[in-house]
């Protein structure tokens, strides 16, 4: 099967748990950590969900991404999602010394069709991450936001094919 | 004397008895303790056996360690004994005390009166000295007494005196160490004192009330004893 | 008084063996789905083998995971008791509460190992050494250690606590308007050093 590569206006999702949220002294959510965006040990590429993969209206697609991250793991009350535009990731972490080219494809799981990878994701680079959390791949949606985003059955869109 | 940083580290009252309790026991009888102690592991002895067929070892569950949400306040019911403690920040003793009674006269009524064997009272202090004040005959003085080698200081040392108060009716460990410090950039400093009676100990708690502010007020004096002005300067 | 009562120890907390007791297990958290997303789900399945699909825990590794955080929260505690009188009653009463928000097996990622004393140890530490009047909000790492996080409006610092009294650390700095990054590790002994040019008073205390 031909691979295929996300485009520079499509949106990604990761899921960070409550431990890679930055709080301030009083738990109160500010961000993400740098970590959130971290390779583990024995990981290749960085996990994400495409959004564009799904048919429908913006919000309509970030809803499914988001029920796709709920139906392939355990997400807590208090975990958030980041959601991160490929042209913006791509150019922060393309930007970096020494970097090599992202390829971001559609590599899908059994429990999420939506999946897509981050191949030559850097390791050990904390000032990019630290980067993309502060802004660059910033923007979080809580549990309560995305269960206001308008439902849809799901559908397939034409990306997908 | 009242110290606003109190070096205590930890505060112990221990009651050992001879009527044992067995586990099961315990375990069946702790459950009304757990609305002050909600956490609980179980304690346990390794006993050994070595002979010529090898060495064995085994380990027997002895009684409960509850503890509160905080891990601050600790109740520990084995076999032969009850313990209250209490880990830094030190509550002061009207409220330790006070605590004491609270889960000594609920253990009476669960696990009924006891003769007890030993009763002992444990405060370990910890004074953290700042790197290059080292010598610590500045702080303490409870120290080796050592002839004269070139050393510069007396390094790391570790003593252990033990002594009978016979008009007091009590006895005394009283113990005196370097330790590393948790605190960066400090060396660490451990008065251990530990005021223990075996003899005309109480079954009720009015009986104990006297007995424990004496026992305390000879700690007190130990401690007082056993730093300078210049160690007090550091929590006060 | 008999030799036996003289050379015979009240026991204290450290002195007793423990063991991790058998805890009720708390179970995998609810969720409540309404019909049209649980066949949403089962729309998206696809024939693939499983790549980088996330294993779901059995029960028992579930009650296991229960039992180490209890344990890593309650060792974290029992460190930070050791230097309370260094600290203040408040501080212990928000840190715990911190403490225990961040090991809550309800929020605890699986894929993310229990942190361990020496990384509660190296946080404590760097507390004490940076002398800092403001608490951190706290993260864990990919590897289970304690992450310190300071933020003052775009003024962010990270530090990552490794045994050992090592650190992790990077930070971007707001000063007339310019953006300054920086990244590096080492002992916490030297960071308050390292971050003097950047004013870690900004993150270290409260504002005026």
């Amino acid at each position: 099967m031909p691979t295929k590569y996300l485009l520079d206006e499509e949106r990604i999702i990761r899921f960070v748990a409550w431990g890679k949220l930055r709080k301030d002294e009083d738990d109160n959510v500010l961000g993400v950590l740098p970590d959130a965006f971290a390779l583990r040990d024995g990981e290749q590429s960085l996990s994400v969900t495409w959004c564009e993969y799904f048919a429908g209206a913006a919000d309509e697609q970030l809803r499914c991404a988001v029920e796709a991250i709920r139906g392939s793991m355990k997400v807590s009350t208090k975990s958030r999602f980041a959601v991160g535009e490929v042209v913006r990731v791509r150019a922060c972490a393309e930007g970096r010394p020494n970097a090599r080219r992202l390829r971001i494809v559609h590599d899908p799981q059994v429990n999420n069709a939506a999946h897509a990878s981050l191949i030559n994701w850097p390791k050990d680079d904390w000032q990019l991450l630290e980067l993309l959390a502060e802004s660059e791949w910033s923007q979080l949606l809580t549990g309560t936001d995305a269960d206001l985003l308008p439902v849809t059955a799901c559908p397939a869109g034409p990306r997908s094919e | 004397m009242d110290y606003s940083r109190p070096p205590i580290t930890e505060s112990v009252i221990e009651l050992r008895f001879s009527e044992e309790i067995d586990f099961e026991t315990i375990v069946k009888r702790s459950i009304k303790f757990k609305r002050n102690y909600p956490n609980e592991l179980k304690n346990f002895d390794v006993v050994g056996e070595f002979s010529e067929k090898g060495v064995f070892g085994k380990s027997v569950e002895v009684g409960l360690r509850l503890s509160s949400k905080d891990e601050l306040e600790v109740l520990s019911i084995n076999k032969n004994s009850l313990m209250v403690s209490h880990l830094a920040p030190y509550p002061g003793w009207n409220k330790f005390s006070a605590r004491f009674h609270r889960d000594f006269d609920l253990f009476t009524e669960l696990f009924g009166r006891r003769s007890f064997t030993r009763a002992g009272m444990r405060y370990i202090n910890r004074l953290d000295v700042p790197l290059g004040a080292s010598d610590e005959r500045k702080f303490i003085n409870v120290y080796p007494h050592l002839p004269d080698f070139g050393a510069s200081n007396t390094g790391t040392f570790a003593m252990t005196s033990t002594f009978e108060l016979a008009e007091q009716g009590l006895g005394v460990t009283l113990q005196s160490a370097t330790v590393e410090s948790p605190v960066p950039r400090c060396t660490s400093l451990v008065i251990d004192i530990d005021v223990f009676a075996a003899t005309d100990l109480p079954m009720r708690y009015d009986m104990w009330e006297g007995k424990l502010d004496h026992m305390r007020n000879v700690k007190n004096e130990i401690f007082e004893r056993s730093i300078t002005a210049e160690a007090r300067r550091l929590f006060s | 008084m008999n030799a036996l009562a003289l050379f015979n120890q009240s026991r204290t907390i450290t002195d007793l063996r423990q063991a991790g007791a058998q805890q009720g297990t708390g179970g995998p958290a609810s969720r409540s789905l309404t019909d049209i997303f649980e066949a949403i789900r089962t729309s998206q399945r696809v024939t693939k083998p499983a790549g980088m699909a996330r294993k779901l825990s059995t029960l028992s590794g579930e009650a296991d995971l229960e039992i180490a955080l209890k344990g890593s929260r309650t060792s974290f505690k029992v460190l930070v008791s050791r230097v309370s009188m260094h600290l203040g009653v408040s501080w212990l009463e928000k840190l715990f509460a911190q403490i225990d928000s961040l090991l809550d097996v309800d929020e605890w990622d699986a894929s993310d190992p229990v942190p361990n004393t020496e990384t509660a140890r190296t946080f404590i530490r760097l507390l004490l050494a940076m002398k800092v009047s403001r608490r951190p909000g706290l993260g864990v790492s990919n590897s289970g250690n304690i992450v310190a996080a300071w933020t003052a409006g775009p003024n962010r610092l990270t530090v990552e606590c490794l045994p050992n009294d090592r650190v992790r650390w990077v930070l971007a700095r707001v000063t007339d308007g310019e953006t300054e990054r920086a990244a590096g590790d080492g002992k916490i002994e030297r960071l308050r050093e390292i971050l003097g040019p950047y004013t870690p008073a900004v993150w270290f205390e409260y504002a005026d």
